[in-house]
């Protein structure tokens, strides 16, 4: 009983310390069973003692303890040695993950009424490995960094200063070995030259754990003057203090910073001393840092001003707001720099046109510590680059328009250069022309020879180079070219380039033979004769299109071809037997030609056509163009067998002669036409004319021989009548009483008026049919003799007869006699009664007529019946008052109209009358 | 003599061949007139042909008045005629007409007419104007003929 009772408090004791350790604990009994497991172990382990007591120590935790290592301890060595301390056990728990762990180990016999029994004691040594893995790791790493750091690592004692280690670099930097340097102290290196200073900062060092030195001088141990930043800090490893000393070699990087600092001053003045450039340095941020004079001038701030202020500020508002400045510092840190050019703002709100570039710094690790900013005042240079581009295009546009082209040649390089439109010129690439040959080959071969030659003279002699040629264009038809230029020399005179002009003067040159080709035409219009004019014609058009064979040809009234004309050739060839042949328009057909009549169109071929009659030309290319005239044919041109095919200019220059040749040719035609009409109303006019002639000839021989009968059949009578009349009074008179007498008497007066009568129908007649002979004629003397013949001697005594120079006149002598007879006979006549006789003739030239006045103080006439005064037989006074038949003043007018004058009078009742006529001047004269 | 005609007058119009006898008588210059009425009669009077063969050309005329209007041979036929030939061209011939025609008076004078002188209608300037000839012709000019 009391042992039973010793082992339950044993084993309750036992219980109670098992639970009370704070490290898994439990204990297996000989079968490797758990007899007991401490709480922690539960509460490490996260098991329940239902699945944990009484189960092999395998099968723990659905055989998660089933290692390998465990059975190793359990089974082979603990029954050996019955206690095993620190037994290491790594496993991956499925409840609580990879643990190591270490074990201790016993094994008890007879206790606790067990045979045997084994006590697990568990330490979980995760962490601790872990830690101490990461320190290896870091020891390791440490180790590593010593050994291979680029800088100089020293671990001192911290108490005593002892050098513990040196790492290699620094080894090599001072060149002292690690013997040498190991169990040293640090102010005991003859390189440390300010011993006591060092002792010092060494107190300094373990007062405050850290110092450092920015710039340590050191002496290698060959002497070699280094600096060095030394930094110290003091910690501990373990329980001991050290000290580590981290130095670096920054011998280079002084001298760089040395270097650095002495260009930089350079720069900064040449920087500040820059006045045409603003260079500004600007932090990352974009706020100015530094500021030059030039920046000054340009922008017009003074330094204090602007630096610190954003950059932003120079921009134009528009600029700020889209976000520019910060773009381009963006651009300029992306790629390095940025050029731009943009308007930009002085202190007093003034634009200027800028050029900046932005340069981003960056030091050795790349960082971007800031930017330059380099900014000139282009304004004015942008102005002119405007204008001269301006100039630039005006001159390409004026170029373009003028079709001028400019080009140099230089000689010596032979490389030729040339404005666009020199280019177009050419219808060549830059590459086409750059050598001289190449623009030689260009040119048509007639010309080549005389445009080198002229190059060769202008080079030569330093004359002005003016030459005109043509070049082949890509489609094979030509330019004509006028080029003008001068050579230029070197110092030595020798020539160096040319340079010029050219112009486009195919149109020049189309116009002027255009123009000397109407000329060939319209003389051949004017002087030539129908016959050759076509002949003519058809020679120019040949000669112009080149063309061996032709034909020009006019549509008649019928509206069939009549071709007076073709070329020699064909006549032989077609054996035509007349100079002019005629196609009626029934005759036609289909080919090319009528086509191109009825049609009113240009035909054109320059393929062979494919029927040709026997006997004539084969047409290899042919021309048809109708001569059109107010949009009708009225001709044909047709050329052929050109050697080279027709081109459009052909055709124009064609069109061009037709249209010129039309009017003409439709004006000669019609002229023709009317000639010929003409000539056919000449002819009938002729026998007209010569039938009314015959007709008034036998009319005249008729009034002739009736005239002759008269004056002689009618007389006869009279005569007679008056005669025996006379006689009766005579010798009968003793029978006749006064009666009687006066009744033959008047049977005598009466036929004497009757006498006179025929006379002057007689004269009248005459003076109508006779021959005018027309002469000059002295009409002052005329009409004085007349004067003197007419008037009695009392007319002479009484009359008052004045007479002024009177104008020639070109007249028939005989007839003009008549007229004054006539005219003074009535002035003498009508006065004869008054009290005042005069008579008064005038005469005056007027207009080309000269007019005569015969003025007397007579009884004058009615006006009223003054239009009768010329009739024949017209009297306006009565017989017994006047005598006459009244046929003088028709007389008059009759001859003075054949002379192609006129007569009119002017008269009064008992105011005398004014007779005049006019005569006209020889050149005007023409006959009735 | 007697028979002597001193003047032949050639008038066809018997009204004025007696007018003209009138006048002669009235100056006395009518004392041998020998008158015939057309041309034919005269050149044969002139030249002593068929009628007149008998005639004497000696014997005259001394002068003639001659009209231009005849019957068969014209006036002016009678001058060519007269005129044409040697014996006679001497004779003075005076054309006393009515036609005052250029022509007649050119291509009479061409034919050698002596005188040409208007038949004037008045009867009273007829007279003087046959005196006029009478005494010109017979009187005053120196005649070839004796």
């Amino acid at each position: 009983m009391f042992r039973k009772r010793n082992l339950t408090m044993s084993r309750e004791y036992a219980e109670s310390i098992i639970n009370t350790v704070r490290e898994p604990l439990i204990v297996l009994d000989q079968d490797l069973r758990v007899v007991k497991a401490g709480r922690s172990f539960y509460e490490f382990f996260k098991v329940k003692p239902e699945e944990t007591v009484g189960q092999l120590i395998y099968d723990l935790g659905n055989k998660q303890w089933n290692i390998p290592k465990l059975r190793e301890l359990l089974e082979t060595i603990l029954p050996q040695k019955a206690t095993f301390d620190n037994y290491e056990v790594e496993h991956d728990f499925a409840t609580i993950g990879r643990r190591t762990l270490l074990l201790n180990a016993r094994q008890i016999r007879r206790v606790l009424g067990m045979e045997r029994i084994i006590l697990l004691a568990i330490e979980d040594i995760t962490e601790r490995r872990r830690i101490e893995e990461k320190l290896g790791t870091s020891e390791v790493r440490f180790r590593r960094l010593f050994e291979s750091a680029k800088d100089g690592i020293l671990i001192l004692d911290a108490q005593t200063g002892t050098i513990v280690d040196v790492n290699p670099f620094l080894i090599e930097l001072l060149g002292y070995s690690h013997i040498e340097l190991k169990g040293k102290k640090v102010w005991e290196l003859g390189l440390l030259k300010d011993v006591i200073a060092n002792q010092d900062k060494f107190l300094e060092l373990q007062q405050q754990g850290y110092v450092r030195y920015e710039n340590l001088p050191l002496e290698t141990s060959d002497g070699q003057h280094i600096s060095v930043e030394f930094v110290s800090n003091v910690y501990l490893e373990g329980h001991t203090k050290v000290v580590q000393c981290n130095i670096r070699n920054i011998t280079e990087r002084k001298q760089a910073e040395e270097a650095l600092r002495e260009s930089e001053s350079r720069f900064r003045m040449m920087v500040e001393n820059m006045t045409d450039y603003a260079i500004i340095m600007l932090d990352t941020g974009g706020h100015v840092v530094s500021w030059n004079a030039g920046a000054e001038r340009i922008k017009g701030y003074q330094a204090d001003e602007i630096v610190g202020q954003q950059f932003s500020r120079f921009y134009p508002k528009e600029d700020i707001e889209h976000g520019k400045p910060e773009q381009e510092l963006s651009v300029a840190a992306a790629e390095g720099r940025i050029k731009v050019e943009g308007w930009r703002v002085r202190k007093d709100g003034s634009l200027f046109m800028a050029d900046i570039v932005i340069t981003a710094l960056r030091d050795d690790e790349g960082q971007l510590r800031g930017f330059v900013k380099v900014t000139r005042n282009i304004t004015e240079r942008k102005r002119a680059e405007e204008a001269l581009q301006v100039t630039k295009e005006t001159l390409e546009e004026g170029q373009r328009i003028a079709h001028l082209g400019n080009w140099e040649w230089d000689a010596v390089n032979d490389k030729i250069t040339g404005s666009e439109e020199f280019y177009r010129l050419f219808d060549a690439a830059p590459e086409g022309i750059a050598r001289f040959s190449q623009f030689v080959e260009r040119l048509h071969p007639d010309d080549k020879q005389r445009v080198e030659r002229d190059v060769a003279a202008a080079l030569r002699q330093d004359r002005l180079y003016d030459t005109d040629y043509r070049v082949k264009l890509s489609d094979n038809s030509w330019r004509d070219i006028n080029a003008k230029g001068r050579a230029y020399t070197d110092a030595d005179g020798k020539p160096v380039r040319m340079a010029g002009t050219c112009l486009d003067i195919t149109e020049r040159k189309r116009a002027e033979e255009s123009i000397s080709i109407k000329k060939r035409i319209g003389d051949i219009f004017l002087v030539i004769s129908d016959d050759e004019m076509f002949h003519e014609v058809l020679k120019v058009i040949l000669e112009t299109t080149q063309s061996p064979h032709g034909v020009f040809g006019y549509l008649d009234e019928t509206g069939g071809l009549v071709v007076p004309t073709m070329t020699h050739q064909i006549w032989d060839k077609c054996q035509v037997p007349e100079k002019s042949i005629r196609f009626p328009r029934e005759t036609w057909g289909d080919s090319s030609w009528p086509r191109a009549l009825r049609e009113k169109r240009t035909v054109h071929s320059n393929r062979p056509s494919a029927n040709t009659p026997e006997g004539h030309v084969a047409i290899q290319r042919h021309i048809s163009l109708p001569i059109l005239f107010q949009g009708e044919p009225i001709g044909l041109f047709q050329v052929a067998n050109k050697v080279s095919d027709y081109s459009e200019t052909d055709i124009g220059t064609l069109v061009m002669i037709a249209d010129y040749v039309a009017p003409v040719l439709s004006a000669r035609m019609k002229r023709k036409k009317a000639e010929d009409e003409i000539k056919q109303l000449n002819v009938e006019l002729e026998s007209r004319v010569v039938e009314r002639t015959v007709q008034l000839e036998t009319t005249n021989k008729e009034l002739e021989a009736f005239s002759y009968s008269v004056s002689h059949d009618l007389r006869a009578p009279l005569r007679s009548i008056d005669g025996f009349s006379r006689i009766i009074v005579e010798e009968y008179a003793n029978k006749l009483d006064e009666e009687g007498k006066r009744l033959l008497n008047v049977v005598r007066s009466n036929t004497q008026k009757m006498g006179e009568l025929i006379t002057d129908l007689l004269n009248l007649s005459r003076v109508t049919r006779d021959e005018m002979k027309a002469v000059h004629v002295n009409m002052s003397t005329l009409a004085n003799s007349i004067y003197h013949e007419v008037a009695s001697p009392d007319v002479l005594k009484r009359c008052s007869f004045s007479i002024e120079p009177l104008p020639d006149a070109y007249c028939d002598p005989s007839l003009m006699r008549q007229v004054w007879r006539n005219l003074i006979s009535n002035a003498i006549k009508f006065t004869s009664r008054q009290d005042e006789q005069k008579i008064e003739i005038k005469g005056r030239t007027e207009d080309g007529t000269n007019i005569y006045s015969i003025k007397d103080s007579g009884v004058g006439f009615d006006p009223r019946y003054s239009h009768r005064l010329f009739g024949a037989f017209q009297r306006l006074h009565k017989a017994e008052e006047f005598e006459g038949t009244g046929v003088g003043l028709a007389v008059v007018q009759r001859i003075v109209h054949r002379h192609g004058g006129r007569v009119w009078a002017e008269g009064a009742i008992g105011g005398g009358a004014t007779f005049h006529f006019s005569l006209p001047l020889k050149e005007n004269r023409y006959e009735q | 003599m007697n028979n002597e005609v001193e003047i032949l007058l050639v008038e066809d119009n018997p009204n004025d061949a007696e007018l003209a006898l009138r006048a002669l008588k009235k100056h006395n210059l009518a004392n041998n007139v020998a008158v015939v009425t057309d041309g034919e009669e005269a050149i044969d009077f002139v030249f002593a042909r068929s009628k007149y063969e008998h005639r004497k050309t000696e014997s005259g005329p001394r002068i003639i008045l001659l009209d231009l209007k005849l019957p068969k041979v014209d006036g002016l036929e009678v001058l060519r005629a007269i005129k044409g030939d040697p014996r006679t061209k001497i004779i003075p011939v005076i054309v006393l007409t009515s036609s005052r025609e250029e022509k007649d008076i050119v291509e009479s004078y061409k034919l050698g007419v002596n005188s040409y002188i208007l038949k004037p209608v008045d009867f009273d300037k007829f007279v003087d104007a046959v005196k006029e000839i009478g005494y010109y012709w017979l009187l005053l000019n120196q005649s070839p003929i004796k």
